[in-house]
């Protein structure tokens, strides 16, 4: 039964965000550095998990980077909704909803996915009369269910009021409606249409209502809210979902923790409803991060007038030196979860390359690694240079005086300070001599259990797998590597999957057929090289077993300056489609595909992608990517493809589209970490402008060890 | 140097016989502090005496630290001098930083004090008059990210007191520092200090940021 399986997909995206809201504790927004709270009431959620009333939108804000999830429900109607504050002012939304027994289309149960978008044009000020004006579009790729435009004011008085006022078009313009202020024409909502163009045709057309309403939070947990929706739910009435016999709806919220707010109400004089958001921010970690064991404070030297022979440079002569500080290096370093790849001492200079297993933030790494040196090395070196690899790929090498290190950690201004003083440059290939003597082969795995979801199907919203994951690694040089995983499914339904026809080669809706096998199943077996190629330009080539669906070669090519915000990259790529059992054998569809891509860090928060070339189904077309990035590592991001495959061709949606979210782990436990929990959600997945998923790309791997992200946690080097 | 050697080869023997419970043993119990078990192990708040750290054989000052809003009580040992700062050190490796007694940083009690400096409050402290003054406030926020608030500082002498740190009593003038920041209608904080005759501050409640709250700090000294 359909119901049944929307409202499983419903408990159980409940029990996610439950156990994620557990993790959260006492009641705040967004304090100032001083632990302050913004003056005027919290913006609450509304049915459409956007900031507002009941089922009608206001214009406040969430704070800015809030992420949420929103789960209503009332008079057969659900909503899922994820909603981001993309900047201070603008916000987005990405909904699943269901109407029960709608009998549209051909489907008994309505389900459909929508987006939003809103942004604030003003914002009230303290002193001035004037309200927060914000302009949506609800819904606004296709002729959607939801779809509906409005302008609205909301103005707050004191702590505990805020009163809103706005006019809306489309859904929002449907019930006693005054005038169609632009243009009288609108296209209706069309059931079951193939949807995904951005539908400017109907954005402010037809006619328009007004809506408004009252919110009043007489203590920081609880709200009252009373509104007058200009919703008329025609659709609904008019295949029976529902009774709309008022359009007054009456609510009781309650801030149950800093993450969780629960709403009861009573709706269009007919129906109970209930509402539950959780809302999250990067900048408030579920636990705070604590930084310990903290690290002893940095070794001063001997002062060099008094005790001259222990500045001696003498050490460099001898043959025991090098093995036996290597041998102190690797250890300690070891303890920071840094390895030690190769060193270089000489008397007054000193080079050391590490990877980073541990710190979430570069910057700690090598703040972690620089106290080390100061530690062991002999007083007579002054500069050290600390390199950083990835996998082997050497990427940038940090230069920092020992003195420095010495007269700065107790300043007060040592974070700023320092970084004034400390030089970055790309790193120089990794010399043969300077290697940690045995290191080489390295041999790495782990087992580590795993999840796989499949969202949207029609006929089961969630479908997900768990099991076991084999990941080995044989790196036979610095750079040269054969990496293999495996996967054991324990439990799951995944096999379920619709797999839908298609007008083109089946390059990926035929990943159910992938998922119908029980046993062990090859995810990766690849060999692959990547080297730093001098004048900011980094290689890479792989071989194998490259994803789940395809194996061949890929070739890629990176430039990217240490302190430049642009990077340009070319990749080719010969696919084969591989059979469905996930072993060795292929399938007879084969592909050369690979795209040119530019890459923009605009400002400190976002970065910007475009790649432009042919996609797996031999369609040429290009991707734009925008994806906020916080200083902790959490990344929100959207993306599109348009190829020259049409709309019809394509099928539902149109064309390729999705949003994104990773969260490091160590934000849920204010511990260092190098991983991250996250997923991309496509509404559907259809085979135009489908990319092929080559691991170990270099972008993200070289701008790691770069100005920018080493600039964004900077904070944390002395940590 | 020398005083750093010392101070690891106590930490290095406490390690040796934390089962045996020697001397040292108890003594570096009494002053283990409880930044760990916060609340939940009475006996990790700090219980020793001027005695029982005499008997212990500690020489150098102690710095008994109390955050009664994180509920942290720990006796840190001098660690190190650089450059008019003075590193207290516990005995799990946290530590606080001080500049003539006045609260420099924390670093391991939690969402630690990133930094206040100090050297505006020593030299009006210094001068033992009332001033006007301004300091800066630094904090890295959830995001990782620092952030940079400059305070407008007010320093007031209250009158002589007698103060008692850990059983010994200190002639003493107090002094309260009202610290306020552009735009907040409330002082960010009211610090108070009880600076001896010869300049020492024995004791003071500084402000520690919003998450630790004010700590108390007493400087205990052993050596006769």
């Amino acid at each position: 039964m359909r119901a049944g399986s929307f409202i499983r997909g419903h408990l159980s995206s409940a029990i996610a965000a439950v156990a994620f809201a557990l993790f959260a504790t006492g009641a705040s927004a967004q304090a100032d550095i001083f632990g302050n709270q913004p003056a005027g009431p919290r913006p609450t959620l509304n049915f459409y998990g956007t900031a507002g009333l009941i089922d009608m939108p206001s214009a406040e804000v969430m704070p800015d980077g809030e992420f949420s999830t929103t789960l209503s429900y009332f008079g057969g109607v659900g909503r899922n909704t994820l909603s981001f504050q993309i900047t201070p002012r603008l916000s987005g939304s990405f909904r699943y909803s269901v109407t029960l027994d709608a009998n549209l289309a051909g489907f008994v149960d309505y389900y459909d996915r929508s987006f939003d978008l809103r942004y604030q044009v003003l914002r009230q000020r303290e002193g001035s009369w004037l309200p927060s004006v914000s302009i949506g579009l609800q819904d606004f790729v296709g002729t959607g269910i939801y779809a509906g435009e409005y302008i609205v004011a909301s103005r707050s008085f004191g702590d505990t009021l805020t009163v809103t006022g706005g006019v809306g078009w489309g859904r929002l313009g449907s019930y006693n409606s005054f005038a169609s202020p632009f243009s009288a024409t609108r296209p209706s909502f069309v059931a079951g249409s193939t949807g995904g163009q951005f539908s400017v045709d109907q954005w402010f057309r037809g006619p328009a209502a007004f809506f408004g309403g009252v919110e009043w939070q007489p203590t920081d947990r609880l709200g009252v809210v009373v509104e007058y929706s200009s919703d008329a739910y025609t659709t609904e009435t008019g295949q029976g979902v529902f009774q709309r016999e008022s359009p007054l709806n009456f609510g009781v919220t309650y801030q149950v923790n800093r993450s969780t707010r629960l709403g009861a109400y009573y709706m269009y004089g007919s129906e109970v409803g209930v509402n539950l958001a959780f809302s999250f921010n990067p900048n408030r970690p579920a636990v705070p991060m604590t930084h310990r064991p903290v690290p002893p404070p940095i070794a001063i030297r001997p002062d060099r007038e008094t005790s001259p022979d222990l500045w001696t440079t003498s050490w460099v002569e001898d043959p025991r030196s090098r093995p036996g500080l290597g041998g102190r290096l690797a250890e300690a370093l070891d303890g920071e979860g840094l390895d030690l790849i190769a060193f270089n001492l000489q008397p007054h200079d000193a080079e050391i390359r590490i990877e980073n297993t541990r710190y979430t933030a570069i910057a700690q790494a090598l703040g972690r690694a620089a106290r080390i040196m100061a530690e062991i090395l002999p007083p007579s070196v002054e500069a050290f240079q600390i390199t950083l690899m990835d996998d082997g790929l050497a990427i940038s090498t940090l230069h920092v005086r020992r003195s420095d290190l010495e007269a700065l950690e107790q300043q007060p201004n040592a974070v700023e300070a320092l970084h004034t003083l400390v030089g970055l440059t790309a790193a120089t290939p990794t010399r043969e001599d300077d290697l940690v003597e045995g290191l080489y082969p390295r041999f790495d795995w782990s087992l580590r259990p795993y999840t796989r979801a499949s969202y949207f199907d029609p006929d089961n919203p969630i479908l997900m797998n768990a099991g076991l994951r084999l990941r080995g690694s044989y790196e036979f040089r610095p750079g040269w590597r054969l990496d293999g995983s495996l996967t054991y499914r324990l439990a799951g339904n995944l096999d379920l999957m619709r797999v839908s026809t298609s007008s083109l080669p089946a390059v990926r809706t035929s990943a159910g057929y992938y998922e119908r096998n029980d046993g062990v199943a090859l995810e990766r077996l690849t060999f692959s090289h990547a080297t730093s190629l001098g004048n900011d330009f980094y290689g890479r080539l792989t071989v194998g077993y490259l994803e789940r669906m395809y194996g061949g070669v890929s070739a890629e090519l990176l430039w990217h300056p240490v302190a430049n915000r642009l990077a340009l990259g070319a990749e080719v790529n010969y696919a084969m489609q591989r059979d469905y059992d996930m072993g060795f054998g292929f399938r007879d569809y084969s592909v050369v595909t690979g795209h040119l891509s530019a890459y923009y860090q605009l400002g400190d928060d976002y970065l910007v992608q475009v790649d432009a070339g042919r996609y797996l189904a031999g369609d040429w077309g290009a991707t734009l990517s925008i994806d906020r990035e916080f200083a902790n590592g959490w990344r929100v991001g959207a993306f599109m493809t348009l190829t020259d495959v049409s709309a019809t061709q394509f099928g539902e949606g149109s064309f390729d589209k999705g949003i994104r979210f990773s969260i490091p782990i160590s934000w849920f436990t204010g511990q260092p970490g190098r991983r991250s929990l996250g997923t991309t959600i496509r509404p559907i997945t259809r085979d135009g402008g489908a990319r092929l998923n080559v691991p170990d790309r270099l972008y993200q791997r070289v701008r790691e060890g770069h100005q920018d992200s080493l600039d964004d946690q900077w904070a944390r080097v002395w940590r | 140097m020398k005083h750093i050697l010392a101070v690891l080869a106590l930490l290095t023997l406490t390690a040796c016989s934390s089962g045996e419970q020697g001397a040292f043993g108890a003594a570096f119990q009494q002053i283990r502090g409880s930044l760990f078990n916060r609340g939940a192990d009475e006996t990790a708040q700090f219980t020793a005496t001027r005695a029982s750290l005499r008997a212990a054989g500690i020489e150098r000052p102690v710095l008994v630290v109390r955050a009664p809003d994180v509920d942290i009580s720990v006796g840190l040992l001098e660690y190190e001098q650089t450059g008019g700062v003075t590193i207290w050190r516990s005995l799990d490796g946290n530590t606080v930083s001080t500049a003539s007694g006045l609260l420099r940083n924390t670093r391991g009690f939690g969402t630690d004090l990133h930094s206040l400096d100090t050297a505006p409050a020593e030299s009006a402290l210094a001068s033992g008059n009332d001033a006007e003054y301004s300091r800066v406030f630094r904090a890295v926020d959830g995001e990782g990210v620092l952030h940079r608030a400059r305070l407008y500082c007010r320093l007031t002498q209250e009158g002589r007191e007698q103060v008692d740190v850990l059983g010994q009593g200190y002639d003493s003038v107090r002094f309260r520092e009202t610290c306020r920041a552009d735009g907040v209608p409330n002082p960010i904080f009211e610090n108070l200090y009880w600076r001896g005759v010869h300049g020492q501050i024995w004791k003071s409640r500084q402000w520690a940021g919003p998450d630790l709250g004010y700590m108390t700090l007493e400087r205990v000294t052993l050596q006769q």
